[in-house]
């Protein structure tokens, strides 16, 4: 007998104590009623601690981190994909497809440690913590995480923007717009933008998802308490309630952002409104 | 009007010149294979790959080093060719006399080898002890001292020998001086010493270096196991690895992209061809595992299928890329087909008595070869991520089988002190994204008509 063997009472006990000694079908019916309210059980491996209490815990965390780095990408995408192709085939154009190209191609945990020693450096440099290297807790916490874990989501709307752009400005309304003699500035919020923006909007749903469960990589490497590295260590531990318990809660999650964005949509573009 | 003539009405002499073609007739592959060699940059990335295919494929054959095997000698050994080490005496204990005991101050009592570093020095101003530090960078106006090796609370011992972990490079040695409670007073004196590589007889004999009658003499130069692009911190030859390491990464990251595109394309034309009910079930249910979330449920497979030891974990990684990702590629294929459904030389090729089968397999699906074919290139680089990323968290391949995104976890853990064994699989990985994410491009704007007059 090693000494990580139990006995047989005490294996009785524990399996009638997670519910484990009824039948699979009714372990089943029992987890999704519980399921139903609200209730995702406790951790095997923590013992005191209800998977609610983690995901309550710590999903804001990785929420907040993630949202911040959605408006990151969102924002920066938008305006230098409109950037590029307003200055298409000039310097800009080239310095940020570059940079673009950098963004999608170097793995996010290369972008996460090298950002950590310019951090490092730069607070040398002034001598105080101008920014955390690691950490949770204030703003100035999320801020290059945020950016981190963005950028290849801002990368790829970048080049969405660009292409997206590209086909508005040659567009026939442009050219009328441009004919009455409206301000550039105008032509731009009001007729460029808001047309090329739709295919952003489009994937955003999807990219939010990505951002929002992507995010175990940049929580390791900053030491930031979020619910991924959670997900990773109950998956480590065959902690199953917390497995499950963190999977069924992003899939709604996931689904929930995806509507929202729907929703968005049809504010954006009338064209699409549901009747 | 009027004047017509009856020669007018005659016929023309019928020649046999037919309507000449005044250009070679090409097919949709030629004509994109031709604007594909015109884009420069899809050309180089072409290029990038197939040498990145050679580098993984044949490398191994050219470049005949176990990626498993440790060479001891040449820990996080920094890429080069000099090999050179001297060989020495066996390790012999030492009693703390100095050889050079006419100088004064911290010193070198021999000649500083990776065997062994030994120092001396005089008792420093107003200390009843000494503490010794070893750093690998200057002490500088920060007193970064480095890693304290020893300490001594009393003036009678002044020699250190420091065995701990010597490469060959430099290294700072500081001795500071301790008050009577241990703590640190601020004389201290630094030295900075360039440990030699060595090697003993025995040792060279063991690894296979040298042969039993070589006569080889201590004091002569052996040539170390050539290490191009250094070794990691386990004394593996990183060439190797890099190269085993793109076998896993290109298979995985070429490998599922094929299969699970094969698999949209079987479920997309299926769906889009036989339309109605059949349709939007098939359709809700690839809408179903496209709402899985995507990572967490990678690693439940790999969890699922569990690995046992001594097994790499590529083929679940495999299987499970291929279960999740193949729903983009069968709507991309649903909806071409449904295009394709309407054209009128199907309905042409149908009224001739076409059958479905061929309907489907000799015009439908490779009408779709071009959409399906730029799907693939840019499913390749998210693969390859996603191997990595996997890999990074130690959720992916299992050690020893090196991937680049498993050395590149490795790797960022001695980023500063050895930044090689970062800088490499990380470069490897970028570039194939890189040389993938350009080849796609250039393909899109090859094969796709109306992407044709843009960028």
């Amino acid at each position: 007998m090693d000494e990580r063997a139990t006995t047989e009472s005490i294996r009785s006990n524990l399996e009638a104590k997670y519910g484990l000694d009824q039948p699979l079908m009714t372990q089943y019916v029992i987890y999704l009623r519980n399921i139903i309210r609200g209730d995702f059980g406790i951790s095997f491996t923590q013992e005191n601690r209800e998977v609610n209490d983690i995901i309550r815990q710590h999903f804001p965390v990785s929420a907040v981190l993630g949202i911040l780095a959605v408006v990151f990408a969102a924002v920066g995408g938008v305006l230098w994909g409109a950037l590029t192709a307003l200055y298409r085939n000039r310097l800009p154009d080239y310095i940020i497809m570059f940079l673009v190209i950098l963004g999608i191609s170097v793995p996010s945990f290369v972008v996460a440690a090298l950002s950590q020693l310019l951090l490092v450096n730069i607070n040398n440099i002034f001598d105080s913590t101008v920014l955390p290297v690691a950490g949770w807790g204030t703003i100035s916490h999320m801020l290059v995480p945020a950016l981190v874990l963005g950028l290849g989501t801002m990368a790829y709307l970048t080049r969405l923007m660009r292409s997206s752009m590209l086909e508005v400005i040659g567009s026939d309304y442009v050219r009328t717009a441009k004919a009455k003699g409206l301000p550039p500035t105008r032509i731009f919020t009001r007729h460029q933008l808001r047309n090329a923006i739709l295919p952003v909007i489009t994937v955003l749903g999807p990219a939010i998802a990505a951002i929002t469960t992507g995010g175990f990589v940049v929580e390791l490497v900053f030491a930031i308490p979020g619910l991924g590295r959670f997900f990773v260590e109950a998956v480590q531990q065959l902690d199953y309630t917390v497995i499950m318990g963190t999977t069924v809660f992003y899939g709604a999650f996931l689904v929930f952002m995806v509507i929202v964005v729907d929703v968005l949509y049809g504010f954006i573009d009338p064209r699409v409104r549901l009747e | 009007m009027s004047n017509l003539a009856a020669s007018d009405f005659t016929p023309l002499s019928v020649t046999d010149e037919k309507h000449g073609i005044s250009r070679p007739s090409m097919s949709y592959w030629q004509d994109a294979w031709i604007r594909l060699k015109a884009n420069k940059r899809a050309l180089a990335s072409l290029y990038i790959i197939i040498s990145l295919l050679f580098f993984a494929i044949a490398g191994p054959w050219i470049w005949r080093v176990d990626p498993a095997v440790q060479d001891l000698d040449q820990i996080s050994q920094a890429p080069g060719m000099d090999r050179r080490a001297i060989v020495v005496e066996d390790y012999q204990p030492w009693d703390g006399v100095s050889l050079l005991s006419d100088v004064t101050g911290l010193h070198l009592a021999q000649p500083a080898t990776s065997q062994a570093v030994r120092l001396g020095w005089d008792v420093l101003p107003g200390a009843t002890g000494h503490r010794v530090y070893r750093n690998l960078f200057p002490v500088g106006p920060e007193l970064a001292f480095g890693v304290p090796l020893a300490e001594f609370y009393d003036n009678q011992t002044l020699n250190f020998e420091d065995r701990l972990d010597l490469r060959p490079g430099r290294y700072y040695y500081t001795v500071v001086a301790l008050d009577s409670r241990g703590q640190l007073l601020e004389s201290f004196e630094t030295l900075e010493v360039r440990v030699r590589r060595v090697t003993t007889l025995d040792e060279a004999l063991a690894t296979g270096l040298i042969d039993e009658g070589s006569g080889l003499q201590v004091g002569d130069q052996v040539l170390l196991n050539l290490h191009p692009l250094g070794t990691d911190s386990l004394g593996r030859d990183m060439l190797a690895r890099l190269m085993a390491g793109a076998r896993v990464s290109l298979f995985i990251g070429i490998g599922a992209p094929f299969l699970f595109v094969l698999l949209g394309m079987a479920y997309g034309s299926v769906a889009g061809f036989l339309g109605g009910r059949v349709d939007s079930v098939m359709m809700r249910f690839a809408d179903f595992v496209v709402a899985l979330p995507f990572l967490l449920f990678m690693i439940l497979f790999k969890i699922a299928f569990g690995i046992g030891p001594g097994e790499s974990g590529v083929f679940p990684m495999l299987v499970a890329l291929v279960i999740l990702m193949w729903p983009a590629t069968a709507r991309l294929v649903r909806g071409q087909i449904l295009q394709i459904r309407e054209q009128g030389y199907i309905a042409a090729s149908r009224l001739l008595g076409a059958k479905t089968n061929y309907l489907v397999l000799r015009h439908m699906i490779p009408n779709t070869m071009g959409v399906v074919l730029v799907t693939l290139t840019f499913a390749i680089p998210s693969a390859i991520f996603t191997e990595a990323f996997l890999s990074f968290i130690g959720m992916g391949v299992a050690p020893p089988t090196p991937s680049w995104g498993s050395m590149s976890n490795e790797g960022i853990k001695t980023m500063l002190t050895y930044p090689h064994e970062l800088i490499f699989p990380a470069l490897f990985i970028s570039v194939t994204v890189l040389a993938f994410n350009l080849l796609g491009d250039g393909l899109r704007d090859a094969l796709d008509a109306r992407m044709r007059n843009q960028e």
